[in-house]
């Protein structure tokens, strides 16, 4: 058996043999490329140890008498080219011999090496070889000779399937030859019988029949016959791959250690467990079947089914060859970690599930300013058209859009640009946004304070105060934080006894707090619960984030990562598809829709009305973000979010509306007046059964994106930041700072400048006793649209407040005293009955809480 | 003549007299001039009073069509002579008039003779009990909605978050629509000159319940629905920018041209309430996905250039920006439960042949007093 044990081969070089090949079997002029038509092919011999056989000029090596050279395969339409076969009995004086007459396609070249007496004394193939039209030689690479095995019961069958072409095409013998099902001699086991003739073990006749009796033995169940018990332990627990017979999903049926073509979608249609114990489980404990991710609501590859190519864009494990892609095994099943191409140079990014970095690094290297321009994915890409053309920016060649808000995009979003830590609003992604959770040592006090039992004293050090910012810039407490906190920076307290409906149109039913100045962590408007990716600590100001927060690639596995009330998450979701849009998180953790109470915002952002009586619980709910007095106006500056007369139709959302006509045009929820919510963070509340109120949609269907989309009215993106300006509704230009504004047509103007310290222009300013209750000399601002009878130019539809340089008080005062609380019970404050611009931030006299843009 | 009851003017009222069914003609009269007049008026009016006119047809048609087989069928009652003309026969007249065809009561006073009137007045009935019933059903059934949208996934019909056209009557059953999904929008070609789109209907479980390929003119049918495709509609996102300072950025809606301009076949206005003094237009070629922009500010040039979604989609001119930064393609497809005008169509006819035989065939009746000769000497 000395001639079997390839491993013990050493090579010798024999001819190299140029097969030079012309279209439609015309001659041999092609080797010199004048025949456009044609192509040729080269190819190395070797033979095994002990041949004794070495190149030589103007004849073949000694042992050998001829070389007989089999071309089969398909062309590009997978139809069967001619069959060539050329027999040389010399070289010339390079050692090269020619075989003409091949067609262009992807072929198998088999090379027998015959004696004299014409017996094979070698054997060897080249499968998949792209033969292309022109002068250039196709590489088939080394062709290993070895001496052949003979299998007595299945030599009928080799000698009539000489020729035959295998389910990819190429070459049944040359396939099957190299498989162990031929080359495992010593398998006797599970013989069968056929009409009183038995065959043993595997081979042409071990599953076939000796007599074509099964004409496919997989699905006829004979790979279990032998397999059954010996499965590898990632089948174990696959009951679709096995229990149905559907082992050529996966496995080419003669040479099983290929996969079939389709490799890709067709093998990871099905999850595999790498678990000893064989258990399936759809997470990363193992392989999730992911093809079917792609179907989900949104995801990655859109406009027709994934193709193995737009796997390889992404994935390492996949490279192409001659065409074809492959499985690149020095990725694939390289341990447990997945290998993600950068799509700019085509290095590796290594996630085994907790580099996050290397994560955010790859989504980068895609969603930027010129998408992926790497010389791999052209290499896989050039040419393809899935919907759209392949370019950089589109790197699938999909159609670039979504079943959802069906608008075709020009290329993927560029978000590692709207990262820009110098970028006026950026999530904290490439870099913190802010360096410190807590503002001043007098203001670290008061949040230790409200719970001590609970609370840590921060240390100096995670104090701005004497410290310097993101920038080096010495942090003036005293300037940057002028007003000290009091502590009064959510709701005061509730009036008794309730005089006002929850759904009625005046009145507040709490009462106003003083002014301060903190971070949004000290004015405890994050979540306390979440933890980012790769932190120790809750959200803060200071926090940095990954992808995976927002998006699902951070649920790439149950227990990846919290869900906003802390638990960890239970569902597997990932960055191939997500029953959610967008690819984004909601704040429960589930792979489900988000709507206004479980966006991903409210992972990080406290958000959401009270379930029930939102009156009756000021510290919950979405007026803890954005305070709200009732359906028409909040109650002012009771926020770290300077946002006033704030509608509840700023919160419609439209997410599962279909188009991009009904997302912005109506909410899903019918009418949101009674505003029953629930913050997402006690999540498992129930809708409310009144809704949203309807006509105040975006195209995202995200309600938070109303306000806040870096400046872009109807662009994509805008969330992750930017650097845009904009006229405010009071006719000052203002960069988009806090994100603002979004896709609403909503102008913010913040009172005083985004330091709210500016009081210059007093036509910015109010006039003491312009209205009872509100001191003179305080800065106007507030949220404006761009006119009340605002055709919505833009993909949302809002137009409640007009365009007014004129600052106008927000008036219709049908209530008894300021709405400060000072006046008993009935102090039911004022409402704006009319549609003026909501300029009463300043006016409404409560609670300031702000921040500077830096620290 | 006799003196008429209560009671029997009230029936007479009811079941047989022509002038009765004219108070059903106030309401649709009102209704006419409302609209005419722009006024507000309800739909459900017009419904009330023809579902009372079909009560009322009703019963009218049970009452005629219970005559029918009956020798007498007006009733001694039903319309006497108002002028009585006396002629004196003798008493043989009564066999004659029998042997004539005419079949008497029971007193014998009172006879009439078969005639196609009474069939074609119950014919009539029963024409305007089909139509009434058909139009009641079918209003209180209607369905009708204009939506636009791509290819994605299905849109449910049920008119929640729906924007647009929607009508829907009392029983139109919305929520057991099928949802409508746009497969492919074919742009116009020898085949589809204005274009197709390939639906697909789905249940609520998500499977496909028929499919089809609908064009102007060519509506697909299914479950008494009519999907008609009436145009395809684009919206373009265009941005221009000087500097980070974004000049306009909006969807611009762009509508079929009537004529081509060049390449291009659809256009669209830039001017808007939110884009101030940017003015100018964009013309679109949906093969090729490139759109011209021409844009003014204050009268004066901001950019002219051509953009292509998939290709050269940012050009800068000037210190401007211009940039194509989406597509949207709509498909609008109006949605539509047909009428059963099949059924109206023979409640039409029934009816005015109904008419025309009760116009044509007058009744025969006669009624017979009898006196002495030698009194009436």
């Amino acid at each position: 058996m000395k001639q079997l044990c390839l491993h013990k081969l050493h090579y010798l070089l024999l001819p190299v043999l140029l097969m030079a090949m012309t279209g439609c079997g015309a001659n041999s002029s092609a080797l010199n490329g004048a025949n456009g038509g044609s192509g040729s092919v080269t190819a190395k011999l070797v033979i095994g140890k002990g041949a004794a056989a070495k190149a030589v000029a103007n004849a073949l090596p000694a042992g050998i008498a001829s070389l007989q050279f089999t071309v089969t395969g398909s062309d590009a339409n997978g139809n069967a080219i001619p069959v060539v076969r050329n027999t040389i009995t010399t070289t010339d004086s390079n050692g090269q011999g020619t075989v003409t007459g091949i067609y262009p396609g992807q072929v198998t070249v088999a090379v027998k090496a015959l004696a004299a007496n014409n017996t094979v004394v070698y054997e060897g193939f080249a499968i998949n070889v792209t033969v292309a039209a022109g002068p250039t030689p196709a590489n088939a690479g080394t062709i290993v000779l070895s001496a052949p095995l003979t299998k007595p019961q299945d030599a009928n069958c080799v000698a009539c399937h000489e020729t035959t072409l295998d389910v990819n095409g190429q070459n049944l013998v040359a396939d099957f030859k190299q498989s162990g099902h031929y080359m495992n001699l010593s398998w006797t086991a599970n013989p069968r019988s056929d009409n009183g003739v038995v065959t043993t073990g595997a081979g042409c006749a071990g599953c076939h029949g000796p007599s074509h009796n099964d004409v496919n033995p997989a699905t006829s169940g004979r790979c279990y016959e032998c397999h059954g018990g010996n499965f590898y332990p990632s089948h174990l627990g696959n009951a679709v791959a096995i229990q149905n017979n559907n082992c050529n999903n996966c496995h080419q049926p003669h040479n099983t250690t290929q996969f079939v073509q389709g490799t890709c979608v067709a093998c990871h249609a099905v999850g595999q467990d790498a678990t000893a114990s064989g258990s399936f489980v759809d997470d990363n404990s193992g392989v999730r079947a992911i093809t079917a991710e792609f179907s989900k609501r949104s995801h990655h590859i859109t406009g027709g089914s994934p193709k193995d190519e737009q796997c390889a864009v992404c994935h390492l494990e996949g490279k192409v060859v001659n065409g074809i892609v492959m499985v690149d095994s020095a990725y694939h099943m390289k341990g447990a970690a997945i290998y993600l191409r950068n799509a700019d140079t085509d290095a590796a990014f290594v996630w085994s599930g907790t580099e996050h970095t290397n994560m955010d690094n790859f989504c980068f290297s895609c969603h930027d300013s010129n998408g992926a321009t790497s010389a791999g994915i052209a290499a896989i890409m050039t040419g393809k058209n899935f919907g759209g053309p392949f370019s950089p920016t589109n790197p699938f060649a999909d159609t670039l859009t979504n079943g959802y808000d069906q608008v075709a995009r020009a290329g993927v979003v560029d978000v590692k640009t709207a990262f820009t830590t110098s970028n006026a609003s950026h999530h904290a992604v490439s870099g913190q946004r802010y360096k410190y959770r807590f503002s001043t040592a007098a203001n670290a006090l008061v949040w230790f304070n409200r719970d001590p039992a609970h609370r840590t004293m921060p240390a100096a050090s995670e104090i701005a105060e004497g410290h310097t910012d993101l920038d080096g810039n010495a942090i003036d407490a005293a300037a940057d934080f002028g007003e000290t906190m009091t502590g009064d920076y959510s709701l005061g307290g509730q009036l008794t006894p309730l005089t006002t409906p929850k759904n009625g149109t005046t009145g507040s039913n709490f009462t106003a707090k003083g002014e301060g100045e903190s971070t949004l962590y000290e004015a405890e408007k994050f979540v306390g619960t979440y933890v980012p990716l790769g932190a120790s600590n809750t959200v803060a100001d200071n926090s940095t984030l990954h992808c995976g927060d927002c998006h699902t690639v951070g649920q790439w596995k149950a227990g990846s990562t919290t869900n906003a009330d802390g638990s960890a998450t239970t569902v597997a979701i990932g960055a191939h598809g997500s029953a959610n849009e967008y690819l984004l998180r909601n704040s429960l953790g589930t792979d489900a829709l988000h709507n206004n109470l479980t966006y991903v915002c409210f992972n990080c952002h406290k958000a959401g009305l009270a379930a029930g009586n939102w009156f009756a619980a000021p510290t919950l709910g979405f007026g803890v973000l954005h305070p709200v007095q009732n359906k028409n106006q909040v109650m002012g500056y009771a926020t770290a979010h300077a946002i006033s007369a704030f509608h509840i139709q700023c919160l419609a959302d439209s997410a599962n509306n279909i188009g991009a006509t009904d997302r912005l045009s109506k909410s899903w929820e019918g009418d949101k007046t009674t505003l029953d919510y629930a913050p997402a963070v006690v999540g498992g509340a129930a809708l409310p059964a009144g809704g949203s109120d309807a006509n105040y949609g975006n195209i995202t269907g995200i309600a938070c994106t109303n306000c806040h989309n870096s400046g872009l009215r109807s662009s994509f993106g805008g969330i992750h930041g930017g650097d845009n300006t904009y006229t405010d509704g009071l006719g000052r230009t203002q960069k988009s700072y806090r994100f603002m504004p979004g896709m609403g047509n909503y102008r913010y103007a913040p009172p005083g400048g985004w330091d709210g310290k500016d009081v210059s222009n007093p036509k910015f300013v109010t006039v003491a006793g312009n209205a009872a209750g509100i001191a003179g000399g305080k800065p106007m601002g507030g949220c404006y649209t761009n006119g009340a009878v605002d055709t919505n130019p833009g993909y949302s539809s809002c137009n409640h407040h007009g365009t007014s340089t004129t600052p106008v008080y927000g008036g219709g005062t049908t209530g008894v005293g300021n709405g400060d609380g000072t006046n008993g019970a009935g102090d039911t404050s004022k409402t704006s009955a009319t549609w003026e611009p909501t300029v009463r931030e300043a006016t409404a006299g409560n609670a300031l809480v702000t921040r500077p843009l830096k620290y | 003549m006799r003196e008429t009851s209560t009671p029997a003017a009230i029936k007479k009222l009811m079941l047989t007299s022509p002038w009765f069914l004219l108070i059903f003609l106030v309401i649709p009269f009102y209704i006419v001039v409302g609209i005419k007049l722009h006024l507000h008026v309800s739909g459900d009016l017009l419904l009330a009073n023809n579902a009372c006119f079909l009560l009322l047809v009703a019963v009218r048609l049970i009452w005629y069509a219970l005559r029918l087989g009956r020798d007498i069928r007006y009733g001694a009652d039903y319309r006497p002579p108002r002028n009585l003309d006396t002629l004196v026969r003798p008493i043989e007249t009564k066999p004659e008039l029998a042997a004539a065809g005419y079949r008497f009561d029971a007193q014998g006073s009172y006879g009439e003779k078969r005639d196609l009137g009474f069939p074609g007045t119950t014919l009539l009935y029963a024409g305007l009990l089909l139509l009434l019933f058909f139009g009641t059903y079918d209003y209180l059934r209607e369905y009708s909605i204009m939506v636009r949208t791509g290819v994605g996934e299905p849109m449910p019909l049920d008119g929640k978050g729906l924007a647009g056209q929607f009508e829907a009557g009392g029983l139109a059953a919305t929520s057991s629509l099928p949802q409508l999904q746009v497969k492919s929008q074919i742009l116009p070609n020898a085949q589809w000159p204005q274009g197709a789109t390939e639906i697909a209907l789905i249940d609520k479980d998500h499977k496909e319940l028929a499919t089809g390929t609908i064009a102007p003119g060519k509506p697909f049918r299914y479950g008494g629905l009519d999907f008609h495709m009436i145009r395809f509609i684009f919206d373009t996102l265009i941005v221009i920018r000087e500097g980070k300072s974004i000049v306009y950025e909006s969807f611009v809606k762009l509508l079929p041209l009537p004529v081509k301009k060049g390449e291009f076949s659809y256009f669209g206005g830039l001017a808007n309430k939110d884009s101030g003094a940017v003015k100018g237009g964009a013309w679109l070629n949906p093969e090729k996905r490139s759109v011209l922009v021409e844009a003014t500010l204050d009268g004066k040039k901001l950019v002219d250039t051509q953009l292509e979604l998939w290709g050269e989609n940012k050009k800068v001119q000037g210190k401007y920006l211009a940039s194509l930064e989406g597509i949207a393609q709509w498909s609008e497809i109006r949605v539509a439960r047909g009428r059963h005008r099949s059924m109206l169509m023979i409640g039409a006819a029934l009816a005015l042949l109904g008419v025309v035989m009760r116009l044509v065939f007058r009744p025969k009746r006669v009624w017979l007093n009898e006196r002495s000769a030698t009194r009436d000497n």
